[in-house]
């Protein structure tokens, strides 16, 4: 008799269980093989309804806009890595390099400013010394957001699951709502990369971002405002998040 | 399409990787209608669904390097794109789902015929067949599950009925499917 987590398979595959049932379903999956052998089906299923729209030609002008666009981007110079391929060579553009410099010393300062003003919590702290420790590879990478009022700073490493967005200016919410932060899967899904509020007393706050994957297989986040137990996939409007990219 | 000395997708994508545009547009030149085709079935709208699709593309360019052939097909994955994108769209907008009756998805079926092999055309058609096969509302939640990215309870507030009536269309619906694909003689043939 099949378990009766498999009943969430459906729904799971779509996006569409809450966060609570999410969880639990994901932690059964982990450790039955049966679940996760049904689940393939589903996803099977997922991937089969993508292709069941009927065909539409776009406009006709769409191509040679593409074409164009494309002419002024020089392609995709990133360059990144999958677990089990080794380290690519570590050549780092020159000027990029200078840039991380800079911006690594403005990240330690900033982070002991954190530390000094003693007034974060333990997260907060994890939060710091994993900047720290992003800030001594000479290959982290940075990414800028801002929006408006709000701007930040997302560092980290390609061959890392780890990464601390720093962002300053998010207002406070109601009790019942939080900022989830999604990281961009290549197959289009969202993972959480963490779920937290913010005070009107805190002008930056450092978050420590958990990735399932190395964050070079990550192809960007963004934060939306959700309920405060989070949902399985962002139901808010994006507040603020940025692609991961190289700039020519 | 095999046979016709055309390289294949995985090969054209590790071109474009290399930012080859040729092989940029020959891969546009294939499946610009099915992608177009998804971005319109989910937005509705003309405008909205040029941009999707315009974008999808824009990370077929940019993004290349992340496909992996061993996981997938390249429509596949350029589709998944795509309704990624036609989702955060729809709440970009802070779209209203759309309206509560749902086209047939069984009556047109002249779309997939194209640029898909043999095989493939043959599981989604047994799919599509079973999808329209499905009692109204439970195609209906599956739809606004799938197609316009509602978490269950979303459904269930927009039809304005109980959680647990949601739950259980999705839960018939998609093991149907499931059943559907199963005994797919193609794909029951590849365990
Ligand atoms: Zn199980």
């Amino acid at each position: 008799m099949a378990h009766k987590e498999q009943e969430l398979l459906g729904a799971y595959v779509m996006g569409a269980l809450g966060s609570g049932e999410r969880i639990a379903l994901e932690a059964h999956l982990g450790d039955c093989q049966e679940c996760q052998a049904a689940l393939a089906d589903y996803e099977q299923v997922a991937e089969g309804l993508l292709h069941l729209a009927t065909s539409v030609a776009p406009a006709s002008g769409l191509r040679a806009t593409l074409n164009a666009r494309l002419a002024g981007r020089p392609g995709n110079l990133r360059s990144l890595r999958r677990p089990g391929l080794g380290r690519a060579p570590q050549v780092v553009f020159a000027a990029l390099a200078v840039t991380l410099l800079v911006l690594n010393g403005a990240l330690i300062l900033e982070t002991r400013r954190l530390a000094e003003r003693g007034q974060e919590l333990l997260a907060q702290q994890e939060a710091s010394q994993t900047a720290l420790a992003l800030a001594s590879y000479s290959t982290s990478q940075t990414a800028f957001v801002q929006e408006e009022k709000i701007w930040g700073t997302f560092v980290y490493e390609e061959n890392f699951p780890v990464a601390v967005f720093n962002v300053w200016g998010l207002p406070p919410l109601p009790d019942d709502k939080a900022y989830q932060l999604w990281l961009f899967n290549p197959d289009g899904t969202r993972t959480t990369g963490a779920l937290f509020r913010t005070t009107a007393a805190q002008e930056l706050i450092s978050i420590l971002i958990r990735s399932p994957v190395p964050l070079g297989e990550v192809l960007g986040f963004g934060v939306t405002v959700e309920p405060e137990t989070g949902s399985p996939a962002p139901t808010g409007p994006r507040i603020i998040g940025a692609e991961f990219e190289h700039s020519p | 399409m095999s046979g016709t000395g055309l390289p294949d997708d995985a090969t054209l994508m590790q071109q474009v990787a290399q930012g080859d545009r040729r092989a940029f547009l020959s891969l546009y030149d294939k499946y610009a209608a099915r992608v177009h085709g998804l971005s319109v079935r989910m937005l509705q709208d003309g405008m909205s669904a040029e941009e999707v699709t315009q974008d999808a593309f824009l990370r077929l360019w940019t993004r290349a390097r992340t496909f992996n052939a061993d996981r997938g097909q390249v429509l596949s994955w350029l589709l998944a794109i795509t309704r990624r994108l036609a989702l955060d769209r729809f709440r970009l907008d802070s779209r209203v789902p759309p309206p509560l009756e749902t086209e047939n998805p069984g009556l047109d079926l002249d779309g997939l015929a194209d640029e898909s092999s043999r095989t493939d055309e043959s599981r989604w058609r047994s799919l599509r067949f079973a999808l329209a096969d499905l009692p109204a509302e439970q195609r209906l939640s599956i739809e606004l599950a799938f197609y316009h990215g509602l978490s269950q309870r979303e459904i269930a507030e927009h039809l304005k009925i109980p959680l647990g009536t949601v739950k259980t269309r999705l839960r018939l619906g998609m093991q149907k499917l499931r059943r559907a694909w199963a005994i797919d003689p193609i794909q029951a043939g590849r365990r």
